[in-house]
Protein backbone atom coordinates (compact mmCIF):
# COMPACT_ATOMS: atom_id res chain seq x y z
CA UNK A 1 0.00 0.00 0.00
CA UNK A 2 1.72 3.86 -0.77
CA UNK A 3 1.18 6.24 1.38
CA UNK A 4 -1.95 8.92 1.69
CA UNK A 5 -2.66 10.93 -0.74
CA UNK A 6 -3.33 13.38 1.94
CA UNK A 7 -1.74 14.75 5.39
CA UNK A 8 -2.47 17.54 7.66
CA UNK A 9 -0.69 20.68 8.06
CA UNK A 10 0.11 19.95 11.64
CA UNK A 11 2.52 16.83 9.81
CA UNK A 12 3.86 19.09 6.87
CA UNK A 13 5.44 21.42 9.94
CA UNK A 14 6.46 18.60 12.04
CA UNK A 15 8.34 16.74 8.81
CA UNK A 16 9.89 19.86 7.71
CA UNK A 17 11.65 20.87 11.60
CA UNK A 18 12.85 16.73 11.09
CA UNK A 19 13.89 17.28 7.63
CA UNK A 20 15.68 20.95 8.10
CA UNK A 21 17.04 20.12 11.88
CA UNK A 22 15.47 22.74 13.41
CA UNK A 23 14.66 23.26 17.15
CA UNK A 24 10.85 22.95 17.24
CA UNK A 25 11.27 26.26 19.72
CA UNK A 26 9.44 28.07 16.15
CA UNK A 27 6.62 25.41 15.35
CA UNK A 28 4.03 27.48 15.79
CA UNK A 29 5.52 30.38 13.94
CA UNK A 30 6.41 27.83 11.22
CA UNK A 31 2.51 26.74 11.58
CA UNK A 32 1.44 30.04 11.20
CA UNK A 33 3.47 30.33 7.66
CA UNK A 34 2.45 27.03 6.53
CA UNK A 35 -1.09 28.01 6.79
CA UNK A 36 -0.80 31.14 4.92
CA UNK A 37 1.08 29.10 2.05
CA UNK A 38 -2.00 26.66 2.16
CA UNK A 39 -4.06 29.87 1.70
CA UNK A 40 -2.23 30.93 -0.96
CA UNK A 41 -2.32 27.50 -3.03
CA UNK A 42 -6.07 27.55 -2.50
CA UNK A 43 -6.64 31.19 -3.74
CA UNK A 44 -4.02 31.39 -6.38
CA UNK A 45 -3.09 27.33 -7.45
CA UNK A 46 -5.82 24.85 -6.73
CA UNK A 47 -8.46 24.67 -9.20
CA UNK A 48 -10.59 23.08 -6.79
CA UNK A 49 -13.51 25.11 -5.61
CA UNK A 50 -16.26 24.41 -2.92
CA UNK A 51 -19.70 24.15 -3.97
CA UNK A 52 -22.17 25.03 -1.02
CA UNK A 53 -25.97 25.22 -0.83
CA UNK A 54 -27.16 29.15 0.04
CA UNK A 55 -30.40 30.76 0.61
CA UNK A 56 -31.81 33.77 -0.98
CA UNK A 57 -33.50 35.81 2.23
CA UNK A 58 -36.21 37.38 1.32
CA UNK A 59 -33.83 40.61 0.89
CA UNK A 60 -32.21 39.40 -2.05
CA UNK A 61 -28.96 38.33 -0.20
CA UNK A 62 -27.14 35.57 0.15
CA UNK A 63 -24.58 35.30 3.47
CA UNK A 64 -21.13 34.43 2.66
CA UNK A 65 -19.41 31.05 4.27
CA UNK A 66 -16.80 32.00 6.77
CA UNK A 67 -14.08 30.63 5.05
CA UNK A 68 -14.81 32.34 1.08
CA UNK A 69 -11.63 33.87 0.07
CA UNK A 70 -12.56 34.13 -3.51
CA UNK A 71 -15.91 34.05 -5.85
CA UNK A 72 -16.38 31.86 -8.37
CA UNK A 73 -19.57 30.83 -9.85
CA UNK A 74 -23.51 31.20 -8.66
CA UNK A 75 -25.76 29.55 -10.13
CA UNK A 76 -29.54 28.08 -9.77
CA UNK A 77 -30.89 24.88 -11.27
CA UNK A 78 -33.40 25.19 -14.29
CA UNK A 79 -35.04 22.29 -16.00
CA UNK A 80 -32.25 20.21 -14.42
CA UNK A 81 -29.70 22.20 -15.54
CA UNK A 82 -27.31 25.06 -13.60
CA UNK A 83 -28.29 28.15 -14.51
CA UNK A 84 -25.62 30.85 -13.63
CA UNK A 85 -25.99 34.70 -12.37
CA UNK A 86 -24.30 37.28 -14.05
CA UNK A 87 -22.85 39.96 -12.30
CA UNK A 88 -23.83 43.32 -12.17
CA UNK A 89 -21.45 46.03 -10.63
CA UNK A 90 -25.15 48.49 -10.42
CA UNK A 91 -26.78 46.42 -8.19
CA UNK A 92 -27.55 48.72 -4.74
CA UNK A 93 -26.07 46.73 -2.25
CA UNK A 94 -27.23 48.71 1.19
CA UNK A 95 -30.10 48.31 2.96
CA UNK A 96 -32.09 50.14 5.52
CA UNK A 97 -32.89 49.78 9.51
CA UNK A 98 -36.17 50.40 10.19
CA UNK A 99 -37.64 49.50 13.82
CA UNK A 100 -34.33 47.36 14.60
CA UNK A 101 -35.37 45.45 11.29
CA UNK A 102 -32.81 45.17 8.38
CA UNK A 103 -35.38 46.32 4.83
CA UNK A 104 -34.91 47.37 1.59
CA UNK A 105 -35.90 50.95 0.52
CA UNK A 106 -37.10 51.26 -2.74
CA UNK A 107 -36.28 55.12 -2.70
CA UNK A 108 -32.88 54.48 -2.50
CA UNK A 109 -33.27 51.35 -5.69
CA UNK A 110 -32.51 48.79 -2.91
CA UNK A 111 -34.30 45.71 -4.09
CA UNK A 112 -35.69 46.97 -7.10
CA UNK A 113 -35.47 44.99 -9.98
CA UNK A 114 -33.44 45.35 -12.70
CA UNK A 115 -34.76 46.48 -16.42
CA UNK A 116 -32.67 45.13 -19.25
CA UNK A 117 -32.13 47.42 -21.96
CA UNK A 118 -33.49 45.05 -24.37
CA UNK A 119 -33.63 44.93 -28.30
CA UNK A 120 -36.04 42.74 -30.05
CA UNK A 121 -35.97 44.83 -33.32
CA UNK A 122 -34.05 45.20 -35.97
CA UNK A 123 -30.14 45.47 -35.06
CA UNK A 124 -31.33 44.05 -31.52
CA UNK A 125 -27.76 42.16 -30.12
CA UNK A 126 -26.77 40.90 -26.88
CA UNK A 127 -28.25 38.53 -24.72
CA UNK A 128 -29.56 39.21 -21.12
CA UNK A 129 -30.10 37.49 -18.02
CA UNK A 130 -32.66 36.90 -15.51
CA UNK A 131 -30.63 36.79 -12.08
CA UNK A 132 -27.80 38.82 -11.28
CA UNK A 133 -25.42 39.12 -8.57
CA UNK A 134 -22.94 41.72 -6.93
CA UNK A 135 -20.71 40.53 -4.45
CA UNK A 136 -20.16 43.16 -0.82
CA UNK A 137 -16.75 41.90 0.54
CA UNK A 138 -17.28 44.45 3.33
CA UNK A 139 -20.43 43.52 4.38
CA UNK A 140 -19.88 39.55 3.43
CA UNK A 141 -22.84 39.29 1.49
CA UNK A 142 -23.80 38.74 -2.09
CA UNK A 143 -26.75 40.65 -3.35
CA UNK A 144 -28.81 38.82 -5.74
CA UNK A 145 -31.23 40.27 -8.57
CA UNK A 146 -34.29 38.83 -9.80
CA UNK A 147 -35.60 36.00 -7.66
CA UNK A 148 -35.76 35.87 -3.12
CA UNK A 149 -36.89 33.31 -0.65
CA UNK A 150 -34.64 30.90 -2.97
CA UNK A 151 -32.27 28.38 -2.98
CA UNK A 152 -28.65 28.70 -5.18
CA UNK A 153 -25.45 27.13 -5.54
CA UNK A 154 -22.46 28.73 -4.90
CA UNK A 155 -19.03 27.71 -5.86
CA UNK A 156 -16.28 29.81 -4.07
CA UNK A 157 -12.14 29.82 -2.89
CA UNK A 158 -11.93 28.58 0.62
CA UNK A 159 -9.04 29.54 2.50
CA UNK A 160 -8.52 25.84 3.16
CA UNK A 161 -8.05 25.56 6.41
CA UNK A 162 -10.09 23.92 8.91
CA UNK A 163 -11.40 25.60 12.18
CA UNK A 164 -12.69 22.18 13.83
CA UNK A 165 -11.23 19.85 11.97
CA UNK A 166 -7.87 19.21 10.70
CA UNK A 167 -6.67 20.34 8.03
CA UNK A 168 -5.39 18.50 5.31
CA UNK A 169 -3.71 19.07 2.09
CA UNK A 170 -2.61 17.41 -0.93
CA UNK A 171 0.77 15.47 -0.36
CA UNK A 172 2.82 16.28 -3.11
CA UNK A 173 2.39 20.26 -2.22
CA UNK A 174 4.77 19.61 0.27
CA UNK A 175 7.97 20.62 -0.96
CA UNK A 176 6.54 24.07 -1.85
CA UNK A 177 5.20 24.76 1.49
CA UNK A 178 8.76 23.27 2.66
CA UNK A 179 10.16 26.63 0.17
CA UNK A 180 7.84 29.10 1.80
CA UNK A 181 8.51 28.09 5.19
CA UNK A 182 12.27 28.62 4.68
CA UNK A 183 11.46 31.74 2.48
CA UNK A 184 9.63 33.67 5.39
CA UNK A 185 12.58 32.27 8.10
CA UNK A 186 14.84 34.32 6.07
CA UNK A 187 12.99 37.74 8.18
CA UNK A 188 13.98 36.27 11.34
CA UNK A 189 17.02 34.19 11.04
CA UNK A 190 20.05 36.66 10.00
CA UNK A 191 21.68 33.66 8.40
CA UNK A 192 19.48 33.72 5.67
CA UNK A 193 19.24 37.27 4.49
CA UNK A 194 21.66 36.87 2.17
CA UNK A 195 19.97 33.62 1.08
CA UNK A 196 16.29 35.49 0.87
CA UNK A 197 15.99 36.39 -3.19
CA UNK A 198 17.09 32.57 -3.66
CA UNK A 199 14.70 31.18 -1.11
CA UNK A 200 11.71 32.94 -2.66
CA UNK A 201 12.93 31.69 -6.37
CA UNK A 202 13.00 28.29 -4.83
CA UNK A 203 9.43 29.01 -3.51
CA UNK A 204 8.02 30.21 -6.65
CA UNK A 205 9.76 27.60 -8.73
CA UNK A 206 7.84 24.50 -6.52
CA UNK A 207 4.87 26.60 -7.25
CA UNK A 208 5.06 26.74 -10.59
CA UNK A 209 5.85 23.05 -10.99
CA UNK A 210 2.66 22.26 -9.28
CA UNK A 211 0.37 25.25 -10.84
CA UNK A 212 1.68 23.14 -14.12
CA UNK A 213 0.22 19.72 -12.74
CA UNK A 214 -2.83 20.38 -12.01
CA UNK A 215 -3.88 23.11 -14.51
CA UNK A 216 -1.96 21.09 -17.34
CA UNK A 217 -4.18 18.96 -19.71
CA UNK A 218 -3.90 15.17 -20.11
CA UNK A 219 -3.91 13.09 -23.40
CA UNK A 220 -7.35 12.78 -22.87
CA UNK A 221 -8.36 16.23 -22.29
CA UNK A 222 -6.10 17.23 -25.63
CA UNK A 223 -8.01 14.11 -27.85
CA UNK A 224 -11.68 15.40 -26.40
CA UNK A 225 -10.52 18.82 -27.39
CA UNK A 226 -8.89 18.28 -30.93
CA UNK A 227 -11.88 15.83 -31.75
CA UNK A 228 -14.74 18.74 -30.47
CA UNK A 229 -13.36 21.13 -33.00
CA UNK A 230 -12.98 19.10 -35.85
CA UNK A 231 -14.94 17.00 -37.66
CA UNK A 232 -14.96 13.42 -38.20
CA UNK A 233 -15.97 11.68 -41.09
CA UNK A 234 -16.75 7.47 -41.06
CA UNK A 235 -13.84 5.53 -41.66
CA UNK A 236 -14.54 2.24 -43.89
CA UNK B 1 28.99 7.47 36.73
CA UNK B 2 26.81 7.79 39.36
CA UNK B 3 26.85 10.71 41.70
CA UNK B 4 28.30 9.23 44.84
CA UNK B 5 30.90 7.83 42.47
CA UNK B 6 31.57 11.18 41.13
CA UNK B 7 31.56 12.60 44.01
CA UNK B 8 34.64 9.90 45.19
CA UNK B 9 35.92 10.72 42.38
CA UNK B 10 36.52 14.65 42.82
CA UNK B 11 37.11 13.74 46.26
CA UNK B 12 40.13 11.83 45.87
CA UNK B 13 41.75 14.14 42.95
CA UNK B 14 42.13 16.44 45.63
CA UNK B 15 45.62 17.20 47.34
CA UNK B 16 44.81 17.16 50.95
CA UNK B 17 46.88 18.85 53.52
CA UNK B 18 47.08 15.71 55.99
CA UNK B 19 45.24 12.44 56.29
CA UNK B 20 42.57 14.01 58.19
CA UNK B 21 41.67 16.85 55.78
CA UNK B 22 37.78 17.06 54.54
CA UNK B 23 35.93 18.52 52.49
CA UNK B 24 31.95 18.71 52.78
CA UNK B 25 29.57 17.29 51.05
CA UNK B 26 27.43 19.93 50.22
CA UNK B 27 30.59 22.03 48.56
CA UNK B 28 31.58 19.46 46.62
CA UNK B 29 28.39 19.11 45.06
CA UNK B 30 27.79 22.56 44.63
CA UNK B 31 31.08 23.03 42.61
CA UNK B 32 29.80 19.93 40.50
CA UNK B 33 26.78 21.38 39.86
CA UNK B 34 28.28 24.73 38.92
CA UNK B 35 30.64 23.16 36.40
CA UNK B 36 27.79 21.00 35.18
CA UNK B 37 25.31 23.53 34.20
CA UNK B 38 28.81 25.66 32.71
CA UNK B 39 29.21 22.68 30.78
CA UNK B 40 25.84 21.79 29.45
CA UNK B 41 25.33 25.08 28.62
CA UNK B 42 28.66 25.15 26.15
CA UNK B 43 26.90 21.87 24.46
CA UNK B 44 23.73 23.97 24.25
CA UNK B 45 25.39 26.47 22.36
CA UNK B 46 27.38 24.15 20.12
CA UNK B 47 24.12 22.09 19.24
CA UNK B 48 20.90 22.60 21.22
CA UNK B 49 19.33 19.39 20.11
CA UNK B 50 22.38 17.44 22.03
CA UNK B 51 21.08 18.33 25.17
CA UNK B 52 18.56 15.53 25.10
CA UNK B 53 21.09 13.27 26.04
CA UNK B 54 21.38 14.62 29.16
CA UNK B 55 18.02 14.60 30.28
CA UNK B 56 15.72 12.39 32.97
CA UNK B 57 12.77 11.11 32.58
CA UNK B 58 9.65 11.78 34.80
CA UNK B 59 6.39 10.42 34.48
CA UNK B 60 7.47 7.10 32.68
CA UNK B 61 5.75 5.16 35.19
CA UNK B 62 3.44 6.82 36.83
CA UNK B 63 1.90 10.22 34.31
CA UNK B 64 2.37 13.69 35.62
CA UNK B 65 -0.49 14.78 36.33
CA UNK B 66 -2.27 17.92 34.22
CA UNK B 67 -4.25 20.15 36.91
CA UNK B 68 -6.12 23.65 35.71
CA UNK B 69 -5.78 26.76 38.18
CA UNK B 70 -9.16 28.04 39.16
CA UNK B 71 -8.49 31.84 39.15
CA UNK B 72 -6.65 31.93 35.99
CA UNK B 73 -8.16 28.66 34.20
CA UNK B 74 -4.48 27.96 33.02
CA UNK B 75 -3.78 23.83 32.33
CA UNK B 76 -0.40 23.16 34.08
CA UNK B 77 1.55 20.52 35.69
CA UNK B 78 4.05 21.09 38.22
CA UNK B 79 7.80 20.63 37.81
CA UNK B 80 8.61 17.04 39.85
CA UNK B 81 12.40 18.43 40.27
CA UNK B 82 13.84 21.69 39.51
CA UNK B 83 15.14 22.58 36.21
CA UNK B 84 18.53 24.16 34.82
CA UNK B 85 17.76 26.91 32.82
CA UNK B 86 18.45 27.23 29.37
CA UNK B 87 18.03 29.81 26.58
CA UNK B 88 15.87 28.45 24.57
CA UNK B 89 11.80 28.06 25.17
CA UNK B 90 12.31 24.70 26.11
CA UNK B 91 14.89 25.62 28.59
CA UNK B 92 15.27 22.30 30.73
CA UNK B 93 11.97 20.78 29.89
CA UNK B 94 13.20 19.41 26.81
CA UNK B 95 10.69 17.49 26.13
CA UNK B 96 6.92 17.01 26.99
CA UNK B 97 5.08 13.90 25.84
CA UNK B 98 1.76 11.82 26.13
CA UNK B 99 2.59 8.36 28.98
CA UNK B 100 2.10 6.30 25.64
CA UNK B 101 3.67 7.90 22.45
CA UNK B 102 0.41 9.42 20.54
CA UNK B 103 -0.12 11.47 17.47
CA UNK B 104 -0.32 14.83 20.33
CA UNK B 105 3.07 16.81 19.74
CA UNK B 106 3.96 19.45 22.63
CA UNK B 107 6.20 22.15 20.85
CA UNK B 108 7.98 24.56 23.52
CA UNK B 109 6.81 28.72 23.30
CA UNK B 110 7.06 31.30 25.76
CA UNK B 111 4.62 33.50 26.90
CA UNK B 112 4.90 36.48 24.68
CA UNK B 113 4.09 33.75 22.24
CA UNK B 114 1.09 32.65 23.96
CA UNK B 115 -0.36 36.56 24.09
CA UNK B 116 0.28 36.63 20.34
CA UNK B 117 -2.01 33.79 19.37
CA UNK B 118 -4.32 33.22 22.31
CA UNK B 119 -6.97 33.75 19.84
CA UNK B 120 -7.47 34.31 16.25
CA UNK B 121 -4.38 32.41 14.91
CA UNK B 122 -3.87 29.45 13.23
CA UNK B 123 -2.37 27.24 15.87
CA UNK B 124 -5.73 27.78 17.57
CA UNK B 125 -7.67 25.50 14.52
CA UNK B 126 -5.48 23.08 14.63
CA UNK B 127 -5.38 19.78 16.55
CA UNK B 128 -2.81 17.61 18.41
CA UNK B 129 -0.79 20.30 18.50
CA UNK B 130 -0.04 21.69 22.14
CA UNK B 131 2.08 24.39 23.13
CA UNK B 132 4.02 24.17 26.99
CA UNK B 133 5.58 27.43 28.53
CA UNK B 134 8.58 26.52 30.69
CA UNK B 135 8.17 28.54 34.26
CA UNK B 136 10.06 28.01 37.71
CA UNK B 137 8.17 25.86 39.36
CA UNK B 138 5.40 24.42 36.42
CA UNK B 139 4.69 23.87 32.77
CA UNK B 140 2.19 25.98 31.26
CA UNK B 141 0.00 24.45 28.42
CA UNK B 142 -1.77 26.02 25.45
CA UNK B 143 -4.12 23.97 23.43
CA UNK B 144 -4.46 21.42 25.81
CA UNK B 145 -7.10 18.53 24.90
CA UNK B 146 -9.41 16.82 27.20
CA UNK B 147 -7.68 13.13 26.32
CA UNK B 148 -4.34 14.82 27.76
CA UNK B 149 -6.06 16.33 30.62
CA UNK B 150 -6.85 12.68 31.62
CA UNK B 151 -3.59 10.46 30.65
CA UNK B 152 -1.73 13.24 32.04
CA UNK B 153 2.27 13.92 30.68
CA UNK B 154 5.75 12.58 31.28
CA UNK B 155 8.82 14.51 30.59
CA UNK B 156 12.21 14.88 29.79
CA UNK B 157 14.82 17.07 31.97
CA UNK B 158 18.05 18.74 32.91
CA UNK B 159 18.17 18.84 36.37
CA UNK B 160 20.76 20.20 38.69
CA UNK B 161 23.20 18.32 40.03
CA UNK B 162 21.77 18.66 43.30
CA UNK B 163 18.42 16.94 42.46
CA UNK B 164 19.97 13.37 41.41
CA UNK B 165 19.96 10.71 44.11
CA UNK B 166 23.43 9.06 45.21
CA UNK B 167 22.89 6.29 42.99
CA UNK B 168 21.78 8.11 39.98
CA UNK B 169 24.09 7.98 36.91
CA UNK B 170 24.77 11.53 36.83
CA UNK B 171 25.49 12.02 32.53
CA UNK B 172 28.13 15.05 32.41
CA UNK B 173 29.58 16.07 28.50
CA UNK B 174 33.04 14.59 29.61
CA UNK B 175 33.94 14.52 25.71
CA UNK B 176 33.77 18.78 26.12
CA UNK B 177 37.05 19.71 26.69
CA UNK B 178 38.35 23.67 27.24
CA UNK B 179 41.12 25.45 26.23
CA UNK B 180 43.14 24.26 28.82
CA UNK B 181 42.07 20.14 27.55
CA UNK B 182 40.01 20.13 31.00
CA UNK B 183 36.96 17.95 31.60
CA UNK B 184 34.21 18.04 33.98
CA UNK B 185 36.11 16.13 36.91
CA UNK B 186 39.65 18.47 36.22
CA UNK B 187 37.43 21.93 35.93
CA UNK B 188 35.39 20.97 39.73
CA UNK B 189 38.76 19.68 41.15
CA UNK B 190 40.43 23.27 39.90
CA UNK B 191 37.76 25.29 41.49
CA UNK B 192 38.05 23.33 44.99
CA UNK B 193 42.13 23.56 44.85
CA UNK B 194 41.62 27.47 45.99
CA UNK B 195 38.95 26.29 48.66
CA UNK B 196 40.20 25.88 52.19
CA UNK B 197 40.18 22.35 53.78
CA UNK B 198 38.71 21.87 57.38
CA UNK B 199 41.32 20.25 59.67
CA UNK B 200 40.29 20.54 63.13
CA UNK B 201 43.62 19.37 65.08
CA UNK B 202 42.13 19.75 68.08
CA UNK B 203 39.48 16.65 67.14
CA UNK B 204 40.98 15.49 64.33
CA UNK B 205 37.56 16.13 62.56
CA UNK B 206 35.61 13.68 64.06
CA UNK B 207 32.25 15.67 64.03
CA UNK B 208 32.96 17.37 60.42
CA UNK B 209 31.24 15.98 57.27
CA UNK B 210 32.92 14.00 54.29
Amino acid sequence: MATPAQISVNEVVSRYLFKYKLSTDDAFIYLEHACNCVRDFHLYDSPNVVPAKVTITALGIIEMPQDMVGFNELYKFIDGVKWPFTFNDNIITTTTIIGGVETRDADYGEGEAIVDPKSDTYGGIGGVNDYYYKPDWKSRRIFVEGTINDTAVLLYTTSGVELTGTTYIPEFITPMLDSYMLWKSSYWIPTLVRERGMLEKDYKNAEAKIRNLINGMGYNEWKDLLLSLTTQAPLR
Amino acid sequence: MIKSEIRSTVLNSLKRYDSTAKFHQRVLDAECEFVLHQMLGEVFRMSPHSLQRYTKGYGYTVALAVLTEASTGIYYTTLPENILVFLDKASGVRRVATPTQTSIKFYPIDQREWDLIAYGSYANTVKNQIGYIVTPTRVEYYGMTGEVITSGVRMDLIIPFSEYADTDVVLYPEHIIGEEGKGFIDRVVDRLLAKPQTVNLSDQNKDKEE
